[in-house]
């Protein structure tokens, strides 16, 4: 992956203004963050899975989230 | 005489990165050894920033194998690395008391062997669920249950509380090894039938799913629970059942304290 866009969605998740921008920007945050042309065209899309992808984060998978018993 | 290897257990929270308390980032920052278990390479990467001595339990999890045995393996894991005399960390996605069998198995071992072993609270799904779905579990009070449990053992609902039923996309399963939510749809259609005995069919329930990342809302999908058994569940999606309606008054226990149901109207309806 990527480390960038690693880097970027931290930076998302961490600072509210620049969620923000982001929201409002359309792609030139994260182009302004140095993001490569493709991931900036990947966060347009605003497209849940195709991040999820990028991340490795399979949400019909139970590995990686702790299960509880009956 | 107190040993000296540690364990600090903390949650990482939902949001990645942003969920995370200060001092639960020192825990990882200063600790000799970190073992996490979270669900993406994001988190992951984060936490091996924080710390590069970082190890990723997942790698316990295996195909067919009952999470049983991978949770056993995760704890012995983190007690035989305390016992090597390091101050160890272990970073679970979420609370880590939460749904989390093998960091509660952990601590009582450690603490049963004289070694200090501590638990640090994390922001929960339901901390999230509170948040997103603007509900207070206080104002009618709550019953939260593991959603298989609640059709495997006979338990008593009250259709007057909210309801939350977790790990909805696992219901019924019990082999403890399913790697795919793809098998729940027999057990949420009892489920719904069971519901139905208690509740109207157009009564709106909630699907819900905390987001992990803040450029996506959390999924809060509203269906008629007539309609449940068609909808489509994941490993994280929680099934939220509003309370239908208020509990009647308890005439007879307020009349033994002196009260009746002028007393309690009088009060609640003082707004200013």
């Amino acid at each position: 992956m990527n480390t960038n866009i690693t880097d970027y969605l931290l930076e998302i998740n961490t600072n509210p203004a620049m969620l923000s921008r982001h929201i409002l920007s359309q792609g030139d945050t994260a182009k302004e963050f140095g993001l490569s042309a493709s991931d900036v065209e990947l966060l347009k899309k605003n497209c849940l899975q195709e991040v999820n992808k990028l991340t490795g984060y399979r949400q019909d998978e139970t590995k990686g989230t702790m299960i509880s018993f009956f | 005489m107190e040993k000296k290897g540690t364990l600090t257990i903390v949650g990482t929270g939902i949001k990645i990165a942003g969920d995370m308390t200060i001092h639960t980032k020192a825990q990882i920052e200063q600790a000799d050894i970190v073992y996490t278990i979270v669900p993406d390479k994001v988190s992951r990467q984060w936490l091996s920033r924080l710390n590069p001595n970082t190890i990723d339990l997942t790698a316990l999890y295996g195909k067919s194998k009952s999470r049983l045995i991978t949770y056993n393996q995760m704890a012995n894991t983190l007690i035989e690395s305390v016992k090597e005399g390091n101050q160890v960390c272990a970073a679970f996605y979420g609370h880590p008391g939460v749904f989390a069998y093998a960091s509660h198995l952990a601590i009582s071992r450690l603490r049963q062997l004289g070694y200090k072993a501590m638990m640090e609270p994390g922001i929960s799904a339901e901390d999230w669920l509170v948040a997103d779905l603007g509900i207070d579990p206080g104002k009618n009070g709550c019953v939260s249950i593991e959603a298989t449990q609640f059709l495997f053992y006979q338990r008593t609902l009250d259709p007057f509380s909210l309801l939350v039923l977790w790990q909805i996309g696992l219901i019924g399963d019990h082999t403890l090894s399913l790697e795919k939510t793809n098998n729940y749809f027999r057990g949420l259609t009892l489920l719904t039938e069971e519901l139905l005995k208690h509740y109207p069919s157009d009564h709106k329930v909630i699907i819900y799913e905390a987001a992990t990342l803040a450029l996506f809302p959390s999924r809060i999908e509203y269906v008629d629970l007539i309609k449940l058994p068609s909808v489509k569940l994941t490993a994280i999606s929680t099934l939220v059942i509003p309370p239908y309606g208020e509990a009647p008054l308890n005439l007879a226990m307020l009349k033994k304290l002196g009260l009746n149901e002028n007393d309690i109207e009088k009060v609640l309806s003082t707004t200013s």
